[in-house]
């Protein structure tokens, strides 16, 4: 197991184009990062370089002490689960697993029965041991899934990169999966750098993630801290699911502290922040309360849809005011979910208001984190 | 909305039948037009044929403009020419429309191709048209007389002998041949000049001095059958056996062997002074322009066009040297008549203006050959001492002792003695052999079943015939049952099967009768015997007699089987590396590949014709591009580079055709190349990853994912292989002697050459056997080899 560091890492395709500039990131030994952003925003440009497979631009990349940027990937010493498995469709699962160990059976002094013998206890330890004798097109999808991993494992890499290992997988396979690659890595202890654009993917499986957008990093942190408090507009509405809800407006100082103007009509209580003038507020669903129309002071909005998902359900809100367009979004129990058709006032719990700089992606303001 | 479609359709449908129908009349037409134009106004169309050899455009416009003046004195009489081009396409052309059974009515024949043609009742006897003329008091009779007798005889056929007999054509022009010599050359080397009545004795002592001389060669002499057999007379010997007779040929006698032995000894003797250009695939005509030659030769009258641009030095024509003999040889070229034509009163009008002193003085003026008529050629339209060469007379003179050499009416007589001798005479094999080989072939030709001589029974077509509309009509009720059984039920299903069925019809039809219709043709011609030159119900039935020959009597269908195999084994898995390795390296992504692509592939839709003069060039034995690099690779280890196509072509040959086939893998090249594309790259980089170096990735990883590719381009390249043509066609011609006569080469010869049609066939269906066996063969070893799996869905 090894740690790896990136200093400066930048990429610059032929004609130009920057897809990944300035990466600052130490994964320590055994850690289990995780890259997430929306397609296009450098995530697996920069595993791949991690991996060899894309020359490296700009600055250094560490696997443990060794400056691995002239380092073909062969000898990095790290495993890769690709998306699409990318097994050898020639060979039998046996020697889909095998073939890492058979290239370097001189290097680490191996005789064909403890190459054999590995590859029998990787395949039991993920219950593919009745599967080594089939073909990839024989096996389902996440059985392929498992060869996948399993090849990566066989081979006790420095490093283990996952470029969207569950993408091809079904909703409920995913969530398993997820799980049993969580159970893999407290075992292994292993180093691992995984590429995702589910955020709930990234959420559930790293001890950190690295949130990147148009090639730069956002922020690194552990999944709640990013949740909790994201640094820019960017990162509020890319972390949580449903997305975060945005209102445009102003801070001016009210009765009892604070209080955030909306633009079109309304006002909500703010927990104490230094900021005056104009901002975004960024509410969770989750954080959102309602008051009576005629006793609350917060932007009056109609209920215009109801989902329930068991115990849970969304409710979709229209502003009343200043065009009725913008929408918003409740998350709650399902029980306490207003009725479709009813007309609130908007209200809010104070541990789930953002305050950004206005603009697109503006930083954010405060409040301080509980 | 609806009625709009249906008016729509209605117009397409009108259009579509307008246009057939437009078609169909144009062709009538103009057969109708032919009909009424020969009732109604009296006119008559004669179709006339010629080439354009030595003459180039020049010939066409004298044969046009002698064409144009007939016309002129004939009303009512048209005559439509065609010009195929050279003889060779000329030949082919003249074989289709005699086949078809609509031969021109007047035509150019060659005298050494006459035979077959005579033989097969194609060609009008002319001796009654003379004597009917001589007999009337018409002012413009031609008598036959006035011609040069040995021209003349040259036409004459009987009993499979040429010189006497019934005549079948009129020499238009003829040549006695004779050498050509550097006038200057001989006075640099201090050579005596030759005279009317030299010597073989003193042309090899003008050869030597002229070959001692630095950067020049003394003479070039030809083989070619017709030279050589004027040769042979000089020397007191010949080829015809003691009768007179060919069935009792034997060239294994003393004084041809010794004839032969001294020629073969001028080039490849201690002493030789004979140029190898032929061999070499060089014109030996235009080395003489070049200056560095003292002589060349036996040649006629054809070269002086090209000779009188020669401004560099002086040159003079000598008749051919006497040995034990003073003989020459007649080279001609006749207008013959179709025995088949419509109109035979106006086409012997044709042809007596054609070969009348008008014609042919308009065509001496060419000063490509002597005119036929003795008082045209006494004229100064022929002797005209004001441009070289000075020696016009001795092209009249050697008339006196030239004749027109026999051959056998078996067209592969002729063949088959150029390319024995050749073996010995241009690439310097044993002259003893080459003669006992050619002496056993020809006894087993005349002992073969198949034997020209013999007679089989007509080709039942009544009865094929009535067998395949059987077989059509049974198929076609099988069919119509089937469809009424199968019968759609709803309306619409019914129109939309009847639209499918219109619809692929334009392919069925021409798979019928372009491809069906041939494949069925040739199977059954491959059971008869048939010359191609006479309509098919000429052809006789021969049974298996085809295949027995070939399988059990036919040595040359086993050496070209050999030749064909050795170049499969070398070709095929060279051509295929080579192929992947460009691709390979083509597939990398490098800055301005695609203009490298492009030109990997660009000698594969390159004219192989062209292609083929290039490569003769590069495997030139002496001074080619290909043993200048080799030479110095060599010498080293005391080695010299073969010579590829003349005394190594036993071994190098088909090596040589192997490695010219590297040129043309571009095909090959570019599916690989696409192969290549097709594996995904995350497999790739998993191997990469998982540490593998490229050497072993590409073995492990992208050959097994590219082994369905490998097998399709391995079998595409057998097959291919096996039908190699052009290049041995155009470069080797199969020679020398049969060491790079490919397979299908070989099958061409039989057909079009020897006009063995039905032979052909069988060979072609043997061929197909043969494949078959192979692709079958590989299939199964190489099928379990190969992972489908790598192939993406």
């Amino acid at each position: 197991m090894a740690s790896v560091t990136l200093e400066s890492i930048g990429k610059i395709y032929p004609g130009g184009v920057r897809a990944v500039e300035g990466v600052d990131l130490h994964i320590a030994d055994g850690e289990f990062v995780v890259l997430v952003g929306p397609s296009g925003c450098g995530k697996s440009t920069t595993l791949r370089m991690v991996a060899g497979l894309e020359d490296i631009s700009e600055g250094t990349l560490r696997i443990g002490d060794r400056v691995v940027n002239e380092v073909a990937a062969r000898d990095r010493d790290v495993a890769m689960v690709f998306q699409n498995y990318a097994l050898y469709p020639h060979l039998d699962v046996r020697r889909n697993l095998s073939f890492g160990l058979e290239r370097r059976r001189r290097k680490l002094g191996l005789s064909r029965a403890d190459i054999a013998g590995r590859v029998e206890k990787t395949a039991t330890s993920l219950g593919i041991d009745s599967l080594l004798d089939r073909f990839p097109r024989q096996l389902s999808g996440g059985q392929r899934q498992r060869v996948a991993v399993g090849r990566a494992l066989v081979r006790d890499p420095a490093v283990f990169l996952l470029d969207e290992p569950l993408s091809n997988l079904d909703a409920r396979l995913r969530v398993e999966t997820r799980a049993e690659l969580r159970v893999l890595h407290r075992r292994l202890e292993a180093t691992m750098l995984y590429v995702t654009h589910d955020q709930e993917e990234a959420m559930s499986l790293g001890d950190r993630l690295v949130v990147m957008h148009e090639g730069h990093v956002q922020q690194v942190g552990s999944p709640m801290d990013v949740y909790r408090c994201p640094v820019n507009r960017f990162v509020a509405s890319f972390v949580g699911s449903p997305a975060m809800n945005m209102l445009e407006g102003g801070i001016v100082d009210g009765d009892r502290g604070p209080v955030f103007k909306v633009s079109s009509g309304g006002e909500i209580t703010l927990p104490p922040i230094e900021h005056r003038g104009p901002a975004v507020l960024g509410l969770r669903p989750e954080s959102i309360g309602f008051e009576p129309e005629a006793t609350g002071r917060g932007p009056l909005v109609e209920i215009d849809a109801v989902e329930r998902y068991g115990d849970r359900g969304d409710a979709w809100l229209r502003l009343v005011d200043g065009g009725g367009q913008e929408r918003l979004v409740h998350r709650g129990s399902a029980v306490d979910l207003p009725a479709e058709g009813l007309r609130v006032r908007l209200g809010a719990l104070e541990e789930g208001i953002h305050v950004f700089e206005s603009g697109s992606n503006g930083r954010r303001l405060g409040p301080e984190p509980l | 909305m609806e009625r709009l479609a249906g008016a729509y359709r209605a117009c397409l449908l009108v259009v579509a039948v307008v246009l057939v129908l437009g078609a169909f009349a144009r062709v009538g037409w103009r057969e109708v037009g032919r009909l009424f134009s020969e009732d109604g106004e009296g006119g008559v169309e004669l179709v006339l044929m010629h080439w354009s050899g030595g003459g180039g455009q020049q010939e066409d416009d004298i044969v046009e403009a002698s064409i144009r003046a007939f016309e002129e004195r004939n009303p009512g009489v048209r005559v439509k020419r065609i010009n195929p081009g050279d003889s060779g396409q000329y030949f082919t052309k003249l074989q289709t429309m005699m086949a078809a059974g609509e031969p021109p009515d007047i035509f150019y024949m060659d005298f050494g191709r006459m035979a077959p043609f005579a033989e097969a009742g194609q060609l009008e006897k002319l001796d009654a048209w003379f004597d009917a003329e001589a007999a009337g008091d018409d002012p413009d009779a031609l008598p036959v007389d006035d011609f040069f007798a040995p021209a003349v005889d040259a036409f004459r056929l009987r009993d499979g002998r040429m010189g006497e007999g019934p005549l079948y054509g009129v020499p238009k022009d003829f040549t006695t041949v004779g050498i050509y010599w550097n006038r200057d050359l001989f006075d640099r080397a201090g050579a005596t000049h030759p005279t009317d009545d030299w010597t073989w004795d003193d042309f090899a002592e003008a050869g030597r001095r002229i070959d001692a001389l630095e950067g020049v060669t003394g003479a070039e002499l030809v083989t070619w059958p017709f030279v050589l057999r004027g040769y042979l007379w000089s020397r007191d010997a010949g080829v015809v056996g003691e009768g007179g007779d060919f069935d009792e040929l034997r060239l294994a006698d003393d004084r041809t062997v010794t004839a032969l032995r001294e020629l073969r000894d001028w080039r490849f003797g201690d002493e030789g002074f004979l140029a190898r250009a032929e061999a070499e695939g060089i014109d030996p005509g235009s080395l003489f322009l070049s200056g560095r030659i003292g002589m060349v030769g036996p040649f006629g009258r054809w070269v002086v066009p090209s000779y009188r641009s020669i401004e560099d030095f002086e040159w003079d024509f000598a008749p051919l040297p006497a040995g034990e003999a003073r003989a020459n040889v007649i080279a001609t070229i006749a207008w013959s008549m179709s025995s088949r034509s419509e109109h035979p009163e106006e086409a012997w009008r044709l042809l007596k203006w054609l070969t009348g002193p008008e014609s042919q003085d308009a065509q001496s003026r060419l000063g490509l050959a002597i005119p036929t008529l003795r008082s045209v050629a006494e004229s100064d339209a022929f002797v005209d001492p004001s441009v070289p060469p000075r020696n016009d007379r001795a092209y009249l003179d050697a008339v006196d002792v030239a004749r027109v050499p026999p051959w056998p009416i078996d067209p592969a007589f002729q063949d088959q003695f150029q390319r024995t001798l050749d073996v010995a005479l241009r690439t310097g094999g044993d002259v003893d052999e080459q003669v006992a080989a050619f002496d056993a072939w020809w006894a087993a030709r005349q002992a073969s079943p198949l034997a020209p001589t013999r007679s089989f029974p007509r080709m039942p077509w009544g009865v094929i015939g009535l067998v395949i509309a059987a077989v059509v009509a049974g198929l076609g009720l099988l069919k119509w049952i089937w469809l009424a059984r199968t019968r759609p039920e709803s309306d619409l299903a019914r129109r939309e099967e009847r639209a499918g069925w219109f619809m692929v019809m334009p392919w069925v039809l021409g798979f019928v009768f372009f491809m069906l219709g041939p494949i069925v043709l040739s199977l059954l011609l491959s059971l008869a015997r048939w010359k191609g030159i006479d309509t098919l119900d000429t052809a006789e039935y021969v049974g298996i007699g085809n295949y027995r020959e070939i399988l059990v009597g036919d040595p040359t269908f086993i050496r070209s089987l050999q030749v064909t195999a050795y170049y499969a084994i070398l070709a095929v898995p060279l051509g295929q590396v080579f192929a992947l390795l460009a691709a390979v390296i083509l597939n990398s992504r490098l800055r301005g590949v695609e203009a490298f692509r492009a030109a990997w592939y660009l000698p594969s839709v390159l004219a192989g014709v062209g292609m083929a003069v290039l490569w003769t060039w590069v495997f030139r034995s002496d001074g080619g591009l290909m043993n200048s690099l080799l030479e110095p690779m060599l010498e080293p280890f005391g080695l010299r580079p073969p010579e590829w196509f003349q005394a190594d072509a036993s071994w190098a040959g088909p090596p040589a055709f192997a490695i010219m086939n590297l040129w043309l893998v571009g095909g090959s090249m570019l599916i690989y190349l696409a192969g290549l594309r097709n594996i995904p790259r995350e497999v790739l980089e998993a191997a990469d990853i998982d540490g593998a170096r490229p050497l072993s990735r590409f073995v492990r990883v992208t050959l097994p994912m590219l082994s369905p590719v490998i097998l399709f381009n391995g079998i595409m390249a057998i097959i291919g292989s096996f039908q190699v043509f052009t290049q041995a066609f155009v470069m080797t011609g199969g020679g020398p002697g049969d060491d790079t006569r490919f397979y299908v080469l070989y099958l061409y010869n039989q057909a079009f050459d020897w006009y063995e049609m039905g032979y052909g066939s069988a060979l072609a269906w043997l061929l197909l056997v043969v494949v078959l066996v192979l692709t079958a063969l590989v299939l199964r070893v190489g099928g379990s080899r190969v992972h489908y799996e790598g192939m993406r869905a």
